[in-house]
């Protein structure tokens, strides 16, 4: 994904990502957003992690430091009530563009 | 060094930053590990998992920039990187931080003199609660007819008013003539007296050095006279003896016991913060003024009141209670002089700090200790600019590697802030310094006056917590308002071009030397209006010294003449003619206040005109004078004649200070005074 994408993609990505799952690491939600949009979406790796700690910071996420499948220290989001409360409210506004977006281009 | 080397390794690596890498580390091994699982050799796979992650580094600084919020660990980093800026550049640090120090020491010494003079509380018991009372004249008048009542006034006042509050009276400062103990009757001193009520101590004092204070039965104007000395007289005169007390001092022809001494810190009640050397019960009026017994005489004005109030008494209900007293005694007393209000401000050291008079003079010498403030920072502007240029190539660099423009902005106001406070810090040590040598010239200044002679003028400069308060802001105001610009203007550096060729496109440069000459023209121009100002000050006192003030100078000499208040007319007339008989002497005249010293304020009325006897008050300065003044002064008369040698009630004694002003009414009417209880005067 290019880096100026549509504002708040991004974060619509991974609020949803955390809400299918129970809690993952940032290199999980790189995979399950590839994964779920059937290869589609490729998140550039590095830019997910400022996104995180933004979204923890306001609240939305919670985190906490465990061991992966693998054995591996790794640092778990989860979503927080607040962060519930932001999908709902950015999944409306998505829809909303979208739909301004298809109106617009059906405009002849 | 060591010390901000070891501190700077304690904080290297900061449990965040250390979370951040981890977090990252873990990321990047996981796709690593994924990769190989896919086939790929080891190096294949991390190469591929860096390729997909992006430059690691400014990945970092951009989740660091996203966690400022826990702020206090990229400060830390941030200080550390401006001190070791400034380590690494000592020249710089040094010039700015005594420039600063300069700018913001005159400041807070400014600001630790007003805070001495309007802010500080007096040092009593509960000083914020203390508070002087103020009348307010239908006539107008201010000055010490506001703050001043008599004694039968102030019992009036006490007895109605003790449901609202605790009332405390001190008179003006007396001099008188004393024989210490030990000393002998020819070494007569001049002692400072203060007279106060039976009250004053213990609502003011916790405890004495030395003895105790007043018993209610050591208050009545029959019991034996007795004194409590202050702290500094104390030590001055008696070297901190205990044993001085019980032992006595004969003050005129009374014997006075010394009963204690007042606490170290105790310096009266203010307005002017003059510490006498002892006090006395208000009773021994007599004995300490044989010459003017005012204790009796319901509109002699000699005490200043103090007021406490009970708990839960609002200031507008005792003011609103004290003008109910104020009106009822008036009218009892026949006072002319209305009182329209009475106030209660908190007792500070110099009284009144709320007039139009006092806010403008703060104000004129706040913009100029401003001034300077604002020379030392355009100074610092200057430099950071300078300095910024120079570091364009580090800023370009870090730009490059990701940091945010708000990371940079951060990073230089910081720096700029650091500079700043180690000013302030500096500036600070130094103000310590400048106010104490404010303290003894100011001192010296209003003891060379004379306004009361040789009693200790004390004026509180030591810095406070408002001092300190006000030096942090002044300091943390300066780094953000003078490092803003350079800030912003080198954040902004675009990263390639400053790389390639240092940015010095002609364009930028012109823009750039345009503000530096701005500054360095505008610190010019306050340099030399202040050094005009200065100028024009010195050539001001210059003028003021040799300015002829209407009388003779030169050949003139004051003695000041110790024998109780008002000495008896025959003795005045003695004094005169011992005098005039030495030689060598020309003339010798009595005055009440020498030119130049003060003058009496005195109602009268101008001889046909309609308004009231007050009318002319403030207007009317008067001083009480022997025949001989005129001619000894040199002081010709205008218009009339002299006084006749003693020729009973002295008439229209005429004024030197507004004389021109007199001479304009008298000459279309006679100017008639109705004072005169020639109490004072050759008869």
């Amino acid at each position: 994904m290019a880096r100026n994408d549509l504002q708040g993609t991004l974060d619509l990505l991974i609020l949803k990502t955390l809400s299918q799952t129970r809690s993952l690491h940032g290199y999980g939600i790189v995979l399950h957003i590839q994964n779920a949009s059937d290869e589609l979406l490729q998140v550039e790796e590095g830019s997910l992690y400022p996104a995180l700690h933004r979204m923890e910071q306001s609240g939305w996420l919670s985190s906490e430091w465990a061991l992966s499948e693998s054995n591996r220290r790794a640092k778990y989001y989860k979503l927080t009530l607040a962060g519930r409360k932001q999908l709902v409210e950015a999944e409306k506004n998505w829809e909303q563009l979208m739909k301004g977006v298809q109106t617009m281009l059906r405009f002849a | 060094m060591g010390i901000v080397r070891r501190l700077s390794a304690l904080m290297k690596q900061s449990r965040v930053e250390r979370e951040i890498d981890e977090e990252l580390r873990s990321h990047l091994e996981m796709r690593a590990a994924d990769n190989v699982v896919q086939g790929m050799t080891k190096e294949e796979a991390s190469r591929d998992a860096r390729l997909r992650f992006g430059n690691p580094v400014a990945v970092k600084e951009s989740v660091q920039a996203e966690d400022v919020a826990l702020g206090i660990e990229s400060l830390f980093a941030d200080l550390r990187y401006g001190l070791r800026g400034c380590l690494k550049n000592p020249g710089f640090t040094v010039v700015a931080v005594l420039t600063l120090a300069l700018g913001i020491g005159v400041n807070t010494t400014f600001f630790t003199a007003y805070d001495g003079v309007a802010l500080k509380s007096l040092p009593v018991k509960d000083a914020d609660g203390l508070l002087r009372v103020e009348q307010w004249l239908a006539s107008g008048a201010t000055g010490d007819p506001q703050f001043f009542f008599s004694w039968p006034e102030y019992l009036y006042y006490r007895d109605h008013s003790r449901d609202l509050m605790e009332t405390i009276v001190a008179s003006r400062l007396i001099s008188v003539p004393a024989i210490p103990p030990g000393a002998s009757v020819a070494s007569a001193e001049t002692l400072q007296g203060q007279m106060v009520s039976d009250n004053y101590f213990p609502t003011l004092a916790s405890s004495a050095a030395a003895g105790r204070f007043f018993l209610a039965e050591e208050t009545r104007p029959a019991a034996e006279p007795v004194m409590v000395l202050s702290y500094p007289f104390w030590q001055r005169r008696f070297d901190a003896d205990p044993s001085i007390v019980g032992k006595t001092m004969k003050v005129n022809d009374a014997t006075f016991t010394i009963i204690g001494v007042a606490p170290r810190d105790f310096i009266g009640t203010g307005a002017p913060p003059l510490v006498p050397d002892f006090w006395a019960p208000v009773a021994m009026q007599a004995r300490l003024e044989p010459g003017h017994l005012w204790l009796e005489q319901p509109n002699d004005s000699q005490l200043q009141m103090l007021a406490r109030l009970r708990p839960g008494i609002s200031r507008s209900q005792a003011e609103a209670q004290f003008l109910l007293l104020a009106e009822q005694w008036g009218r009892a007393n026949h006072h002319q002089d209305k009182t329209i209000a009475i106030t209660l401000e908190r007792a500070s050291f110099f009284g009144e700090t709320n007039t139009v008079w006092f806010r403008g003079v703060v104000a004129l010498l706040m913009a100029v200790v401003g001034l300077v403030l604002l020379i030392a920072c355009a100074n610092l502007a200057n430099m950071l600019m300078a300095r910024g240029n120079m570091r364009r190539h580090e800023i370009a660099v870090r730009r490059a590697l990701g940091a945010s423009r708000t990371r940079l902005l951060r990073q230089l106001l910081t720096e700029s802030i650091l500079l700043a406070l180690m000013g302030g810090a500096a500036g600070l040590l130094l103000s310590v310094w400048m106010s104490h040598l404010l303290g003894v010239v100011l001192t010296q200044m209003v003891q060379s006056l004379q306004i009361v002679g040789g009693s200790a003028f004390t004026l509180n400069l030591t810095a406070d917590i408002r001092v300190y308060a006000y030096t942090l802001l002044l300091s943390l105001g300066t780094g953000v308002i003078f490092g803003l610009y350079p800030a912003l203007r080198f954040s902004k550096a675009d990263a390639i071009s400053a790389l390639k060729d240092e940015g010095a496109t002609s364009g930028q440069q012109t823009t750039r030397s345009r503000l530096r000459s701005l500054l360095v023209g505008g610190q010019f121009a306050v340099s030399l209006f202040l050094l005009i100002s200065a100028g024009l000050l010195i050539q001001g006192i210059r003028r003021s010294l040799t300015v002829d003030p209407g009388y003779e100078t030169k050949r003139v000499f004051f003695v000041s003449l110790n024998a109780g208040r008002r000495p008896s007319p025959a003795l005045q007339r003695a004094v005169i003619n011992r005098l005039e008989s030495m030689p060598g002497v020309a003339s010798v005249a009595i005055a009440s206040k020498p030119p130049g010293t003060g003058t009496y304020t005195v109602p009268a009325i101008v001889e046909g005109s309609r308004g009231s006897e007050w009318s002319l008050r403030g207007g009317a300065l008067g001083d009480l004078v022997s025949p001989g003044y005129f001619h000894t002064m040199n002081v010709p008369i205008l218009w009339g004649r002299n006084f006749y040698p003693a020729g009973g009630r002295i008439r229209s004694p005429r004024r030197d200070s507004k004389r021109s002003n007199c001479e304009a009414i008298m000459a279309r009417r006679r100017c008639h005074w109705k004072t005169a209880q020639a109490g004072f005067g050759v008869q």
